[in-house]
């Protein structure tokens, strides 16, 4: 018996914890330009109800509502009615591409305003439907004893330190340059820019395979086309080439910013940006072969922007879309407004139409078409090529053939690393992080005779830019729990059957009486 | 399940304890540290058994284990008889200190634990409940046994003596072959509990030429 016991005793220590843990993802926490937007809670504890067991509550309070994706809207109504948190649940994967519409509008509706509880973003698994289904519980509000006894309820639990403000944020934006055959400063130069981080609705779900992988993958693959076109004697275009990964796009371009104005300001090489004829930013260029050129300003007739659209007209049609920088507002919505706003000429090449598309910020962000990025970057490979040799886009459109192609695989490889983890600037931070040393060993391949140089963008002391708080990831345990009014249930009736224990024991005398003897009894 | 639910177990657990050291006379006859000591016993007593296991058993050969490890339950006895004959104790009350120290023994060192553990975690579980219960059976058991080994020396070792104690010795081993789901396992335990524990206090009372009773007033 004792044996048995202990080894019992051994596995009851290793199964105690024996209830469901998913990994949850916190909503996003963050100020930006003064404005806190996202959720400030962080922990959370209580029973879990649907939408439909909550609405026919008067009071949730305590509770957790467990919500659909599509139950977003529903979030002030569910909170108005007291509850302590959020979970909301992701709907199934779907490899539809572009992502839907629907989904992600819902997780722009989510940032229409501060939320006070804590809300929480977990992955669809059978072990959260387990837990729909169990919380769904129609007239949850009368009274049922024989549910008391044998129901019970689903515990959401999450504990997490409170989040932190993430001290002395430093943004890394790499740059590299593929200088041209003589002096460099009296080459023109063109840059090509994309950001490399990403923004969802949960920092840590915050993958951007389109915005802004694709524009990671083009510009690594354009810095190693031209590298063996520029590491060549004869093939030596007389133009420099500088290629920008900036940090904080999404954080209103605050690497680029940064960049740009060291560039206008100071006097030594990193200044030949500010040089440049034109600056190319990418973003968004993998979900389909079409090309949109966002500029602020139109471009003149003589300008080598112009000139540099009429070489991609070549190619496909590309369309203008005119968005004039807004400066009333603080916000930038395209990269080149950045470069434009210090006099800088540059645009914006996407597949998207708009710069409101929701795909740009979005977690469902998580596909691209490999084949229409390799037509876009090749397309984008063309014009360069065409605009540094003065060459016909024809004529240059023969060099990306065979050796020099566009590698599929190479775009592949690049998307595949940046979208295997997320990538928005809270997890970017992390001191285990390893992508952008990664995309700088890229850079540093590809890039001839020299390295890739970091500017360190710091938000201002006394003003910061922006403030991110830790604690993005946190785990959400499922737990079956009985209510208070049960264990009450059970103490009474516990204190029933101790009663008759007492009574028997004390009234032993009788047993013992009615066993004993009848002649024994005499002799007592 | 939170620390009401501990509570609950624990009392469900420990109070039957209680009710019987103070009512059967243990307390009236100071006998606390006897019982201490004969639960030192216990434990010491299972120490060795776990040393003698863990040499001795080997997996490969079926069954091998487990009958060994049930056996070894005849240690229990063995100690047990020592204790009542030299624990100082005399007239019935010695198979009280002995019978109900084994059992209070048990509960602490393979119940307490568990509890604390156990019962205070998140999710319910009614196994907490049950164990409680079957701790409460378990001191029916162990007095059966202290009771029936009393009459070891002073009786002519009878054959129903023998055979009840063999099947108290082997009642784990019994219990666990039973199919059963753990609720109506606790209720064939405690009938068991019930008609052994009656069975014996008639054998003793009848068996006991001098026909007193000091304890069960």
């Amino acid at each position: 018996m004792g044996l048995l016991d202990l080894c019992m005793l051994a596995w009851l220590a290793l199964s105690v914890h024996a209830i469901v843990e998913l990994p949850a993802y916190r909503m996003q926490h963050f100020e930006l330009l003064g404005i806190t937007r996202g959720s400030k809670a962080y922990s959370l504890n209580g029973e879990a109800v649907t939408w439909s067991t909550l609405s026919g509550l008067r009071s949730g309070s305590g509770m957790i509502a467990l919500l659909k994706w599509s139950e977003i809207p529903l979030i002030r109504e569910a909170v108005a009615r007291g509850v302590f948190g959020v979970i909301l649940v992701l709907p199934p994967d779907s490899p539809e591409l572009p992502p839907n519409e629907d989904h992600m509008a819902n997780e722009f509706a989510l940032f229409e305003e501060t939320h006070s509880t804590s809300i929480y973003i977990v992955k669809d698994s059978p072990e959260i439907r387990e837990a729909f289904e169990r919380a769904h519980r129609p007239n949850a509000g009368a009274f049922d004893l024989g549910r008391l006894w044998s129901g019970k309820l689903t515990q959401l639990t999450i504990t997490a330190p409170a989040p932190q403000v993430i001290r002395q944020p430093r943004l890394p934006t790499l740059h590299g340059m593929l200088p041209g055959f003589g002096v460099q400063e009296q080459l023109p130069t063109v840059a090509v820019v994309a950001h490399y981080d990403a923004f969802a609705a949960a920092a840590d779900l915050a993958y951007g395979a389109d915005s802004n992988g694709s524009g990671i993958a083009a510009v690594l693959e354009l810095l190693r086309l031209f590298s063996r076109l520029y590491s060549g004697d004869k093939m030596h275009p007389r133009a420099n080439l500088i290629f920008v990964l900036s940090g904080g796009g999404k954080l209103n371009y605050q690497g680029t910013k940064k960049l740009v104005e060291d560039a206008v300001e100071s006097a030594n090489s990193d200044s030949i940006l500010a040089d440049s004829l034109f600056t190319i930013c990418l973003e968004s260029i993998g979900s389909k072969p079409e090309l949109v050129a966002h500029v602020s300003k139109p471009p003149r007739p003589d300008n080598a922007m112009r000139k540099f659209f009429n070489i991609l007209n070549v190619t496909g049609d590309v369309p203008m879309v005119h968005k004039k920088i807004n400066l009333a507002e603080e916000m930038r919505v395209w990269e080149h407004e950045r470069f434009s706003l210090s006099k800088l000429p540059a645009f914006t090449l996407s597949s998207l139409a708009n710069h409101n598309s929701r795909s740009r910020m979005s977690l469902f962000d998580q596909r691209i078409d490999i084949s229409a990025l390799e037509e876009n970057v090749r397309r984008i490979a063309v014009a360069i090529s065409a605009f540094v040799y003065q060459r016909p886009a024809e004529v240059t459109d023969e060099f990306f053939k065979g050796e020099l192609a566009v590698s599929r695989e190479h775009l592949q490889a690049v998307v595949d690393f940046v979208t295997s983890r997320p990538r928005s600037t809270q997890v970017l931070l992390e001191k285990s992080n390893d992508v952008v040393s990664s995309l700088e060993k890229m850079m540093n391949r590809y890039l001839l005779k020299s390295t890739a140089k970091i500017s360190i963008f710091e938000p201002d002391r006394r003003e910061p830019e922006f403030v991110l708080y830790d604690q993005t990831a946190a785990t959400l345990q499922i737990s079956e729990v009985k209510p208070v009014l049960f264990d009450i249930l059970l103490f009474s009736i516990i204190v029933v059957y101790l009663a008759v224990v007492y009574v028997s024991v004390s009234e032993f005398g009788l047993v013992v009486r009615a066993l004993s003897p009848r002649k024994a009894k005499k002799v007592d | 399940m939170t620390l009401i639910h501990f509570l609950n177990c624990l009392s469900l657990a420990a109070v039957p304890y209680v009710i019987t050291y103070r009512l059967s006379g243990l307390s009236e006859h100071g006998c606390f540290w006897k019982c201490v000591q004969a639960a030192s016993c216990y434990a010491v007593c299972q120490l060795g058994k776990m040393l003698f296991l863990a040499t001795f058993v080997i997996d490969s050969v079926p069954y091998y284990g487990e009958a060994l490890r049930h056996s070894m339950e005849v240690l229990d006895l063995v100690v047990l008889q020592t204790v009542m004959s030299r624990g100082g104790v005399y007239g019935d009350l010695r198979f009280l200190v002995t019978g109900f120290s084994w059992a209070a023994a048990e509960f602490i060192f393979t119940r307490l634990l568990p509890f604390w553990v156990g019962a205070r975690g998140v999710e319910f579980s009614w196994r907490y409940l049950q164990m409680a219960l079957d701790s409460n059976i378990g001191l029916v058991f162990h007095l059966s046994t202290a009771i029936l080994l009393a009459q070891w020396k002073s009786s002519e070792r009878s054959t129903p003596l023998v055979l009840a104690l063999i099947l108290l010795t082997y009642r784990a081993a019994l219990f666990d072959a039973l199919p059963l789901d753990p609720w109506a396992l606790l209720a064939v335990k405690a009938c068991a509990s019930a008609v052994i524990g009656l069975s014996a206090l008639s054998y003793t009372l009848n068996n006991n030429q001098k026909g007193y009773s000091n304890v069960f007033h």
